[in-house]
């Protein structure tokens, strides 16, 4: 029940949304294709200001933008409006934004199926056409409406914030036109890139903060966890210790008699306890005594699997699914006159989310409709989800999205959901259940990043060129966890897996990757730059010991190889800010670069290690090229963010799994950076132009390769299993 | 500066049972300043601190712990001081730049 495995896309009908407030306005219903007509009828617009929409404008001047995606920290709430608001030539002061329902139809983003789904460092790419569109739309229509007030032809009316301008130097705000002006019926045809190039932006590029933070410093931004509804009952569950494992006994009756609690579910997957409030579902969680069937993941210790992933690399009779590949790698290898072979590792990580896992649920009466609070990032997965537990239509399942505590691709699953329409549909008579794991239990059944094994072989022909590159993952599929029914229908290409093994930028004429798929039994999800976390440091591990061989510095050895010329540009441009070129006494710097998207990045870090075999980062440094800044500051801010979050795996973070189990238990002993492991840093905003591209997970995969190639040049320490612990840096020294 | 409460104790919210606290004067977030206009708060707006926000709350009254009997403190002391309160989205480098521009401004 848990696995939920089949997503599809039924259509949706559109559900009609109220503004309240001002009586006068105008609301344009715009979908993202454009077919605008369309949306209007499917929202049965009722009267002139009452449809589904992104924009609407009250004849106060005051405007309200919708942010179709989740905000989750990432800042996406204020860029995607702010988009909007640019090509509108809207005053940002007059601007609320609201969260988007979850309706795929007028909100999808069309980069990612057409679903509203926050992943991937996708947003910002995925709405920037349609965005611009409904905006410069927007502008159009309130020309178009005040210069037939005036009498005058529109093409000599402009516009400045929230007003419209006629040569003669007469106007009318937003809110004056909104008053009088109705929809059209079909929205007018505008090239928004001759409405407004960046040169003329007001808003975007410029710092205007995000709207979200004043919410976050005092109390009142709510997310999933502030949820209150009227005659709400808790829940806690506990999953299985190992995945696919069933519940064969319970203590049922014993836990029955703890006070407040009310119900004790055996569900698929684990057990769940019901109570009026969260003391009692946490004193009747402790109390569980449950016997668990057999499951396929009972032999999986993770300590001993990674050394068997490592002679599967190994094993040319391995098979793999081909991931990327340019030109002809076995003739490129064959041509070679040395090949030589790299391997590394990598451990299962856990996303460590601030906010508890939680979601709360009112499934009707009926049991045939129902509605949703959460903190997802994937609103509209949750709808399709929920009404296939209730075997309705999606149509009859409401999701309220709220803040997200904490994403990284571990509320992109939709299970904590289900858990609380399941349960509130088995409690009966429209009972409200709000679900809330443990930290404990969060972790015990953590949705982990893939444990891997890597190995390279690099063939160079007689003058030490690179002629062929082969990486080769080992891993359990992640896709294969979370929609077999995407993996196969991919082929077995498992982008979670796979991304960053591609090297499209370095001028090698023969590369490739594969993935071969192992079936062992962990849960598994989406975890922040995913693939990339570890591709990235196999691979920028390996370039740097090809460069220590050629006796080449690093940073040189890459310009030589990149053929991408705004990658140099931002290798070059973190070399300058690490001054790269002095010497450092007691420390040393790594370097490492990466693509995603498109966008390029490169990191240096500072190291030092001391006699036990910590390492301490001193100093990072990061440029990278997000194409167009939409918001510097932010940009800034998420790379700080994927820096620490990278070298937090790079160094500490690992979950073991041992007969199948989670060992770890809570932040004492899966640890995360704190305040005092945060290195200087130092970014650089470099766009070379183009179309603005993802940054929220932009900045993670150099960290790791970086902190490697720093630690080799310090020490002479080959580090090829991540996380870089103490233990395995003092090995590495010896070795 | 004028801090709402001169001497007090961080509690962890998500470590503390209310029972733990019964009969003891609470403040939380909501009430560091009247309009959330705490000499922190401020500063944390200036600084863009928050991204998720989850842990900030815990991450304002922390600190203002520190001002209340530190009032200028160093940089290493507010790195002490803050280590406790794990922040998920790496927003530390502004938490420090925003109580050092609190300490300043406050």
């Amino acid at each position: 029940m848990n696995e939920v495995s089949k997503i599809d896309l039924p259509e949706l009908t559109v559900s009609r949304r109220t503004f309240v407030g001002g009586a006068a306005g105008l609301t344009f219903a715009m979908t993202v294709s454009g077919l605008v007509s369309e949306a209007v009828a499917a929202t049965g617009r009722d009267g002139d200001n009452t449809v589904n929409a992104y924009v609407t404008i009250r004849a106060d001047n005051t405007i309200t933008i919708m942010s179709p995606a989740a905000e989750m920290g990432q800042g996406i709430m204020t860029c995607l409006p702010l988009i909007v608001a640019e090509y509108m030539d809207a005053d940002w002061d007059k601007v609320s934004v609201e969260t988007a329902p979850a309706n795929h139809k007028l909100y999808g983003n069309p980069k990612f199926g057409g679903i509203q789904y926050t992943v991937a460092s996708l947003s910002v790419m995925g709405y920037w056409d349609p965005l611009r569109m409904v905006g410069a739309q927007t502008r159009q229509v309130l020309i178009n409406a005040a210069a037939e007030k005036w009498g005058v032809a529109a093409s000599e009316c402009s516009t400045e914030p929230s007003r419209v301008v006629h040569k003669s130097g007469k106007s009318l705000t937003y809110g004056e036109i909104a008053a009088f002006a109705k929809p059209p019926a079909e929205m007018p045809k505008v090239d928004p890139s001759a409405v407004k190039n960046e040169s003329n932006y007001r808003l975007l590029g410029k710092d205007t903060g995000r709207v979200d933070v004043p919410s976050k410093t005092n109390g009142s931004a709510q997310y999933g966890m502030d949820v209150q509804i009227d005659g709400m009952v808790y829940a806690s569950i506990h999953r299985s210790p190992v995945s696919k494992a069933k519940p064969v006994s319970v203590n049922e009756a014993e836990v029955m008699k703890i006070k407040g609690v009310k119900r004790v579910i055996s569900l698929p997957y684990g057990v769940a306890i019901i109570g009026d409030t969260v003391e009692s579902t946490k004193t009747g969680r402790a109390a569980l005594d449950v016997k668990w069937s057999e499951a396929p993941g009972d032999t999986f210790t993770s300590q001993t699997a990674i050394g068997d992933y490592l002679k599967i690399a190994a094993d040319p009779a391995s098979k793999g699914v081909t991931w990327k590949s340019e030109g002809d790698v076995a003739a490129g290898m064959a041509g070679a006159a040395t090949v030589k072979t790299f391997e590394y590792t990598s451990e299962h990580n856990y996303h460590a989310q601030m906010e508890p896992m939680n979601a709360t649920a009112r499934v009707s009466p009926d049991g045939k409709s129902a509605e949703i609070w959460a903190s997802t990032q994937g609103p509209t997965i949750a709808q399709l989800v929920s009404s296939k537990v209730l075997k309705t239509s999606p149509a009859n399942v409401k999701v309220y999205p709220q803040l997200i505590g904490g994403g990284f691709g571990r509320r992109a699953q939709p299970d904590f959901v289900v858990d609380a329409v399941l349960l509130s549909k088995m409690m009966g008579g429209g009972t409200p259940v709000k679900v809330i794991y443990s930290r404990e239990d969060d972790l015990a059944a953590g949705r982990m990043r893939p444990m891997t094994a890597h190995r390279i072989d690099v063939g160079m022909d007689k003058d030490g060129k690179i002629v062929g590159w082969k990486h080769r993952v080992v891993g359990e599929s992640a896709i294969a966890y979370t929609n077999p029914d995407r993996l196969k229908k991919s082929g077995g290409k498992d982008v979670l897996v796979m991304a960053g093994a591609e090297i499209p930028y370095y001028g090698i004429p023969n590369w490739m990757a594969d993935h071969v798929h192992q079936k062992r039994g962990a849960r598994l999800a989406a975890w922040r730059g995913i693939g990339a976390g570890y591709t990235k440091f196999a691979s920028e591990a390996t370039v740097d010991k090809l460069a220590l061989e050629a006796k080449t510095d690093p940073v040189e050895y890459r310009l030589g190889l990149l053929s991408d010329e705004k990658a140099k540009n931002v290798l070059k441009a973190v070399a300058e800010m690490a001054d790269w070129k002095r010497k450092r006494s007691g420390t040393a710097l790594g370097v490492a670069v990466s693509q995603l998207h498109g966008a390029n990045v490169a990191g240096i870090a500072e190291v030092s290690v001391n006699e036990d075999g910590k390492i301490k980062v001193h100093n990072f440094w990061m440029a990278l090229d997000p194409g167009i800044a939409l918001q510097p500051d932010n940009i800034v801010a998420q790379t700080e963010s994927n820096i620490i979050y990278g070298l937090s795996q790079t160094i500490k973070e690992k979950v073991t799994l041992e007969n199948g189990a989670v060992q770890q238990s809570n932040f004492h002993d899966y640890e995360v950076f704190r305040q005092e492991d945060i290195p200087n840093i130092e970014v650089r905003v470099m766009p070379q132009g183009g179309i603005p591209r993802g940054i929220g997970e932009l900045g993670l995969p150099p960290t790791a390769g970086a902190v490697a190639n720093a630690v080799r040049a310090l020490t002479g320490a080959d580090l090829t299993q991540m996380p870089f612990t103490p233990e395995r840096v003092k090995a590495a020294m010896k070795g | 500066m004028s801090m709402a409460r001169p001497c007090f104790r961080v509690r962890r919210l998500c470590q503390t049972a209310l029972s733990d606290v019964a009969g003891k004067k609470v403040t939380t977030i909501e009430g560091l300043a009247p309009n959330g206009d705490h000499a922190l708060q401020k500063a944390w707006i200036a600084e863009q601190v928050p991204q998720c926000g989850y842990c900030q709350s815990g991450q304002i009254m922390k600190a203002a712990e520190l001002l209340a009997t530190n009032k200028q403190p160093t940089r290493d002391e507010i790195v002490q001081h803050m280590n406790s309160n794990i922040c998920r989205c790496g927003t530390y480098p502004r938490i420090v730049r925003a109580v050092q521009r609190a300490a300043k401004e406050g």
